[in-house]
């Protein structure tokens, strides 16, 4: 299984590709929480390797998303469009940092979950065992990840 | 020439960004029939022919290499070529689509390029209507 670092480097390129290519969204990693987040996608997968992601937006940004990849006007963006984009994106960047841990097994993943939140991003204490935060600022805001892996971190 | 697309996903947002990378590639599309999954997509091609499937691999009820079987199966559907277009892209993965079927496999997140150029090697058609020399892209390709 792969170090820490090597995990953290795996996920954090899964990122990137998925934003850069899908949604033209070029951002930097960034120490600490960001900023506040209200809308959060998990999915969770199994196979080599089992855990959960989840993934953090502001509404902000999750606009820019539908904007960039659908080619919308503010006006014909609403919730449910929204809501697949995250949705959509959260399993490409499963499925992207899965085949960068293990490109030769087939992992299961799940449909991604999505929920609008009231959050700041900091889930508390005792959610940081076994879990990898990263953090990324782009123009329109921020956007965060968190890796919950028992069995890799 | 212009044909017919049946695009297989369950988001929505993904099924519309194909159909728009297949348009602004150049392929005439007279016909794009669409559907959330593996179900859907044989309830919609009863009744409508489509040149080319473009699945993708997990959806709810049916998924995408169940449909590749139910494909397979059907003496009227079996010829018609499938392109999985997935998040899942192992190689274990790949051969499994391979096995039932699949010509062509297109991994998430992809450029417009990467829906072109399978495209472009699975049917047999270049942007300007032409049909190609079947050698012409033998090596070519994730299969």
């Amino acid at each position: 299984m792969a170090n820490i670092k090597t995990i953290q480097e795996m996920l954090t390129r899964a990122i990137f590709e998925v934003f850069e290519k899908m949604y033209y969204i070029f951002s930097e990693p960034l120490r600490g929480n960001g900023g506040n987040y209200q809308m959060k996608s998990t999915i969770t997968f199994s196979g080599s390797a089992n855990g959960r992601i989840q993934l953090l937006l502001s509404r902000e940004i999750a606009e820019v998303m539908v904007k960039n990849m659908l080619n919308l006007e503010q006006n014909e963006i609403d919730l449910p469009i929204m809501a697949d984009c995250v949705k959509e994106s959260l399993n490409m960047i499963c499925g992207n940092f899965l085949r960068k841990l293990d490109p030769e097994r087939v992992f299961d993943l799940s449909f991604p979950t999505f929920e609008m939140i009231s959050d700041d991003g900091d889930e508390g204490p005792e959610a940081t065992d076994h879990r990898m935060d990263l953090t990324f600022v782009a123009d329109d805001g921020h956007i965060k990840v968190i890796l919950t892996a028992p069995d890799m971190l | 020439m212009s044909f017919n697309v049946m695009i297989v996903d369950d988001s929505g947002a993904m099924r519309s960004v194909i159909k728009k990378v297949i348009a602004i590639s150049g392929f005439k599309m007279s016909l794009c029939l669409e559907a959330g999954n593996g179900r859907e997509a044989l309830e919609r091609l009863q009744g409508n022919w489509v040149d080319v499937i473009i699945s993708d691999i997990n959806m709810p009820e049916m998924g995408g290499l169940e449909l590749l079987q139910a494909l397979r199966q059907d003496t009227l559907y079996r010829n018609i070529p499938a392109i999985i277009v997935s998040t899942e892209g192992s190689r274990e993965r790949m051969k499994e689509a391979l096995d039932r079927g699949a010509k062509g496999f297109i991994k998430k997140p992809f450029l417009p390029e990467d829906i072109r150029s399978v495209l472009y090697d699975v049917i047999g058609v270049g942007t300007d209507g032409e049909y190609q020399d079947d050698s012409r892209n033998a090596d070519e390709g994730d299969f």
